[in-house]
């Protein structure tokens, strides 16, 4: 979704304002992940999905009032980013549990995902220690899945600044995880 | 920047294993996608306006409203703009500075066309009016007009009123003075006390309010026959309006056959009239068929002015 994605969203955006509940749906297929993964950089991973459902029920309750459509995707993360901190000073930590259609669901077994899932919690919580434009930026990259032009392009920082926040980020992670005996 | 930041920059480039050894770790905590939830999104906005909506609306109402009712209420200036008057549920007067006044009735639509130095007009359009003008020296006679669908009502001095039926006539009362009623070639004198109907087929004579039964047939007659080609089947109802004519205000009546275009009629109308009223000039021949001197006269003696 690089290059000609901000006038796809642009598009989306009006037509969601104007109450287009399928426009409202594709920005949040468009965002969720980069919203989830700006609010992991606050939050622990157990309530973060639940702040992220609560960003889009707040950013589709104030979007009538967003005058530039184009400033969405700064506006969505901003609003990721006081939901999140919202929600580390209310200090919810309730436990995620997984659903039975998760439980029920393919590949490893439950101990084995319940294992899996610790060990990328500990590492989160390593990544937590970074600086908030490192992990940012880091999460983005390394949980959303996000490339740094698309990064860039969502969180309104230059493709220098991506590069830089990944770059010094990650140097400053290596010793943390090897430190924790992480990969 | 070497390869390996390369590579976290760009994924698509090959994997540090460093870095995909990372990815793998976090897998779990990957956003997993689901389906979209309207619950997220806002309940219906109620229908109830927004308060700066209504203050707008409320404005807006206020301007409309101003610009229908200030122009209306504001007085009429020579060479004014044309403008229209509509009285709604209530009377609305409208005056003419102090040379004339009219009271428009309610469900009526008055159009004023011009005022100038030597005339002042106005068009009803629906409904009906009355008019008080200021008699001579301080409005001259034709001064004041109010065309209709039917014809002009031409003011002389007066006051009348002038309605538009709802069948398509139209019918005017003088209540002082006198007015003219044109239509077409046809021009009809209507003194105080008078009326005249007015009709798709032309002007009907006018009559007093006390005019008998028989005298007003026959003036009907007299009028439809006046547009008819052949004239013999009018001096039939000039016979029949003769006949009819009995009471000294009934020479309204022959006063305007003194009109008619043929003179083989005017002739009988005023001998009719000599014996009807007698002479308007003793000292004179009696027959002159000048309808100007006769007006003088009748109106002098046979039409009092107080309409009785």
């Amino acid at each position: 979704m690089a290059g000609d994605g901000s006038a796809q969203w642009t598009e989306l955006v009006k037509r969601a304002q104007r109450g287009d509940r399928e426009a409202c749906a594709g920005l949040y297929a468009e965002f969720a992940r980069t919203v989830h993964a700006i609010v992991l950089g606050h939050v622990g991973a157990a309530v973060a999905e639940d702040v992220t459902q609560e960003v889009f029920c707040s950013v589709f309750a104030s979007l009538a009032r967003l005058r530039e459509p184009a400033a969405f995707p700064a506006f969505v993360c901003t609003a990721a980013r006081n939901a999140a901190c919202s929600a580390l000073r209310q200090k919810r930590r309730t436990p995620r549990h997984e659903s039975p259609d998760e439980l029920a669901a393919g590949g490893p077994s439950p101990v084995a995902r319940a294992e899996q899932r610790e060990a990328a919690e500990r590492v989160h919580a390593v990544i937590a220690t970074l600086p908030e434009a490192y992990r940012e930026t880091l999460l983005l990259r390394l949980v959303a899945g996000l490339s740094g032009a698309e990064i860039a392009e969502r969180t309104g920082l230059t493709h220098g600044s991506v590069r830089v926040n990944l770059t010094r980020g990650m140097a400053l992670l290596r010793p943390l995880l090897q430190e924790a005996g992480l990969p | 920047m070497s390869e390996r930041d390369d590579a976290l920059f760009d994924p698509t480039l090959p994997p540090d294993p460093e870095l995909a050894a990372l990815e793998r770790a976090l897998l779990p905590l990957r956003w997993q996608p689901r389906p979209f939830d309207p619950a997220l999104l806002p309940p219906p906005r109620s229908p109830r306006l927004r308060p700066w909506l209504a203050l707008a609306a409320l404005l807006l109402v206020g301007v409309a409203v101003a610009w229908w009712w200030l122009p209306a209420m504001a007085p009429l200036q020579p060479e004014g703009a044309p403008r229209q008057f509509t009285a709604v549920e209530q009377p609305l007067t409208i005056p003419l500075g102090d040379l004339a006044e009219i009271t428009l009735r309610p469900g009526s639509t008055l159009r004023f066309e011009h005022w100038r130095p030597a005339e002042a007009r106005f068009a009803l359009l629906r409904g009906s009016l009355e008019v008080r003008v200021q008699p001579p020296p301080k409005v001259a006679p034709g001064f004041f007009v109010v065309d209709t669908p039917l014809g002009r009502v031409v003011d002389m001095g007066c006051r009348y009123t002038l309605e538009l039926r709802d069948d398509g006539s139209a019918r005017a009362v003088v209540t002082e003075g006198a007015v003219a009623f044109v239509r077409g070639e046809r021009t009809v004198f209507v003194p105080v006390g008078a009326a005249v109907e007015v009709r798709a087929d032309g002007v009907r004579t006018p009559l007093f309010g006390d005019a008998s039964e028989e005298l007003m047939k026959a003036v009907v007659e007299y009028d439809l026959a006046l547009t008819a080609p052949d004239p013999s089947r009018r001096g039939q109802t000039v016979k029949q309006v003769l006949a009819a004519v009995r009471d000294a205000r009934d020479s309204l009546v022959l006063w305007h056959l003194l009109r008619d275009p043929a003179a083989m009629f005017r002739e009988p109308a005023e001998q009719a009239l000599l014996d009807l009223v007698g002479a308007p000039l003793p000292n004179t021949k009696a027959q002159s068929f000048d309808p100007e001197e006769w007006l003088a006269f009748l109106r002098l003696r046979a039409w009092p002015s107080n309409g009785k």
